[in-house]
């Protein structure tokens, strides 16, 4: 399997918009690991310093609560990352993350790459120019999440003063990234939810 | 055979297999490796050496031992070891003209140990160790001499851009006679004599060889000179004045050098002129005043510095090394300026192009060393410096530059494009009334200020990433100075800053997070609103009713990645929060009417 090309086309990737050559290198800094049905990659709270890239079998994201039950957000498949921001700061895991089998091939190994922080350092080092399109990419990406955020303020905004139809308008849209697809999408569906509930429509 | 034979023998192999092993052990030579060169030493042994055996037994009977020793075997043996020089110098990888004598003598010496082996120990007895010797150090040399000579012209001929066939036509006649000469005179002389005059013939073949290697590397230099256009007759303070190499001519070095060394050595070549540059701009950084910790970072990344030029001459062999030096002189300081200028320009991550504008522009002067430390500490309370080492920041502070601004003089407007950020300096003596802070006022509305930046606050950082227009106003509410940080500059700063851009990168991954986090609270809170679970949202806010209604939410208007963060998130739960209060009190009162038209009641 070409790593580096699956690397280029994972959405949520920070490295999107890195060059083919590059990844290439950045590929070579990783290290392959296997694991099996259930081990456990890291747990919440512990010091997050890798990125996992999944290449075989998924990666379950979830959180124990009190009672030791885990409560599972989501499944990552083949060639997604996970905790890729964690290359760059310095914060605990926000969850936990395990191993767990391909529902059509249950009996095979989890196969995972893990960048090391390290490891990612000495390739910025090597490559500047890569960190520099990063910047702009992750300028990018936080402005554009930014100003969605403002849109949504605003859009709270009508609808405390009980303006439904400018509210929706004021989220816009259909936006470019995932995140703020599914932000608005919720949005939407409360405002119009609120507003059958509103005229006596059956909810 | 006796002990004085089989010390004869053993000189005769061992020292050309030293010459051999001294040319691969030296790496002199650039194209083909190794190889090649035992290639030609045994052609010279057995390729050229038999059919030259054979050439010369049927001679003897033509034209008798004594011509054949004096004309017919030179001849004869030049021109067979000529043969395997010219098959591989014609390849088509072959990139530079004086590997051409390293592949002729190679050939010379492989001929040359055949030769003492079968044709001069074989059946000298006795008399063989003063033989061997002599052989040794004058034939050997000869035959070495005289093939490098013919390696080098057809090697030049190769390169050059216009074909002239003079030179490797003469390069093969000089060879020729040369052995003719050399055959003449030991046959000649004797005694110590005849050693003499040999040894001073095989030097003098060495001679030769060096002056024509001498002249194809002038040819070479003379060749980046027209590239570069360095005329060699103007002094390096003119030549600084007029010349101006661009990346485009540096690139065409690089093809250059890629041509005759391949693509892995010029990138390391490329690696070692950044390193040595960025030593020079280093070097000249020491020469303007600066902190004892600044001062200590710079001697810090020369030898850092230091240590990587070494690992990649270390890489490149010897022979590329001095290549380089004669190629592009060390104490050249126009040509290195140039060459340093034209490597950022193609580029600017390689080196300090920062740091060469300061000093060209005259910047660097412009703050003394204490001023330069308080800033960088000011530039460091900012978010986005928070994780760059403070003597990067003081680097930086240099390039600062001063804006005075008088009370209600606007700093920007709304929409103006963010080209700077701004560090405020207020003067402890300004007269003021307690409650009101002095400094750069952040606004939409004239009237509603909802951020004042005090002494050493920064404005509009964000604007040293992406340059967007601005998305409020800010205006000095005291006469104050704001040192003006310009996006081009700071850019510039960090390029050839792997460290710093690393820095930038957790700072934006912090604000991702923060946005994130922010999105996902508004995506849950609207989901459970959408299912009327008003109350787990109001719960969730932790805070009373009384302190929701108070709750504003990020002033959506003003909400630039600067305010981002980890209040955020909690910002837009709470906001939420008090819609959820709103919607569920608007359907108490309001309980299943029919479809309502208009406007809706406004906020209690």
């Amino acid at each position: 399997v070409d790593i580096a090309e699956q690397l280029a086309q994972s959405q949520a990737s920070i490295f999107k918009g890195v060059a083919r050559e590059h990844l290439d290198a950045l590929v070579g800094k990783m290290t392959r690991r296997v694991y099996n049905d259930g081990d456990v990659l890291c747990e919440v709270g512990d010091e997050g310093d890798s990125m996992f890239l999944i290449v075989a079998g998924r990666l379950r994201i979830y959180l124990p609560d009190e009672s030791g039950h885990e409560l599972t957000f989501r499944y990552y498949e083949p060639f997604q990352t996970v905790g890729e921001i964690a290359l760059l700061d310095h914060k605990p895991r926000s969850a936990s993350v395990a191993a767990a089998a391909d529902l059509n091939n249950p009996g095979a190994p989890i196969e995972v790459m893990v960048l090391h922080r390290d490891a990612f350092g000495e390739f910025l080092n090597e490559r500047p120019a890569v960190g520099l399109s990063m910047m702009l990419d992750l300028t990018a990406r936080v402005r554009y999440t930014t100003t969605y955020l403002g849109k949504i303020t605003e859009a709270v905004g009508r609808l405390l003063e009980g303006e439904y139809d400018r509210a929706i308008q004021e989220v816009g849209q259909d936006p470019a990234g995932i995140q703020e697809q599914h932000m608005i999408a919720e949005f939407i569906r409360m405002v119009q939810s609120v507003q059958r509930r509103q005229q006596g429509a059956p909810d | 055979m006796n002990a004085v034979v089989l010390i004869s023998y053993v000189i005769a192999v061992v020292v050309p297999l030293f010459a051999l092993y001294l040319i691969w052990a030296l790496d002199l030579f650039s194209t083909g490796g190794g190889k090649i060169i035992g290639i030609c030493f045994a052609w010279g042994a057995v390729g050229a050496f038999i059919p030259a055996y054979i050439v010369n037994t049927a001679l003897i009977k033509e034209i008798g031992a004594s011509n054949l020793t004096r004309f017919g075997a030179p001849i004869a043996e030049e021109v067979l070891k000529a043969a395997v020089l010219i098959f591989f110098i014609y390849r088509p990888s072959f990139r530079y003209s004086v590997d051409g004598a390293t592949y002729g003598f190679a050939a010379g010496i492989g001929f040359a140990m055949s030769e003492n082996l079968f044709i001069y120990l074989d059946g000298a007895g006795d008399a063989a160790l003063a033989g061997a010797i002599g052989r040794v150090l004058s034939a050997t040399l000869m035959h070495a001499a005289a093939s490098a000579i013919v390696g080098i012209s057809l090697g030049r001929l190769r390169r050059a851009k216009t074909r002239r066939y003079g030179p490797p036509v003469a390069g093969i006649a000089l060879s020729i006679a040369l052995h003719v000469g050399y055959n003449n005179v030991v046959r000649e002389l004797s005694g110590t004599v005849l050693l003499l005059a040999a040894i001073g013939i095989g030097i003098g073949g060495g001679v030769v060889i060096a002056v024509l290697i001498n002249q194809a590397l002038s040819e070479e230099k003379r060749s980046f000179g027209t590239v570069l256009n360095i005329d060699t007759g103007v002094s390096t303070g003119e030549r600084k004045a007029i010349q101006r190499v661009g990346a485009a001519e540096m690139e065409q070095v690089f093809g250059d050098l890629r041509e005759r060394f391949g693509d892995e050595t010029t990138s390391l070549i490329r690696r070692l002129f950044a390193t040595q540059a960025n030593i020079g701009i280093l070097q000249n950084n020491l020469s303007v005043p600066a902190s004892d910790r600044l001062r200590a970072a710079w001697k810090r990344e020369i030898a850092g510095l230091e240590v990587q030029m070494r690992d990649i001459r270390q890489q490149l062999s010897g022979y590329i090394n001095t290549y380089l030096e004669e190629m592009f002189p060390p104490g050249d300081a126009g040509l290195w300026d140039s060459i340093n200028t034209a490597l950022g320009e193609s580029d600017p991550t390689l080196v300090h192009t920062f740091d060469t504008f300061m000093r060209m522009s005259e910047l660097a002067q412009s703050f003394d060393p204490e001023q330069l430390v308080a800033m960088a500490e000011s530039l460091h309370q900012a978010e986005i410096f928070h994780n760059v080492p403070l003597y990067h920041l003081e680097n930086l502070s240099r390039a600062l530059t001063v804006m005075n601004l008088a009370e209600g003089q606007m700093l920007f407007e709304k929409g103006d494009a963010g080209d700077a950020m701004y560090l405020v300096r207020v003067d402890e003596d300004v007269q003021h009334t307690p409650d009101l802070m002095l400094g750069i006022e952040i606004f939409v509305n004239e009237d509603e200020v909802f951020r004042t930046f005090g002494d050493g606050g920064v404005v509009g950082e964000f604007a040293l990433l992406d340059g967007r227009p601005r998305s409020a106003s800010a205006r000095a509410n005291c006469n104050l100075t704001v040192l003006a940080l310009k996006q081009q500059v700071f850019r510039r700063f960090i390029s050839s800053r792997p460290a710093v851009i690393h820095a930038m990168l957790q700072y934006l991954a912090e604000k991702l997070r923060y946005t994130t986090d922010a999105v996902e609270t508004a995506r849950d809170r609207a989901s459970k609103i959408a299912r009327g679970e008003y109350d787990t949202v109001k719960a969730m806010t932790g805070v009373s009713t009384q302190i929701l209604k108070q709750e504003t939410g990020p002033d959506a208007a003003s909400l630039g990645p600067e305010e981002l963060s980890p209040d955020t998130e909690q910002s837009v739960g709470r906001l939420f929060g008090l819609l959820a209060h709103t919607l569920a009190r608007r359907e108490r009162q309001a309980p299943k009417q029919p479809p309502h038209t208009g406007r809706l009641d406004a906020v209690e």
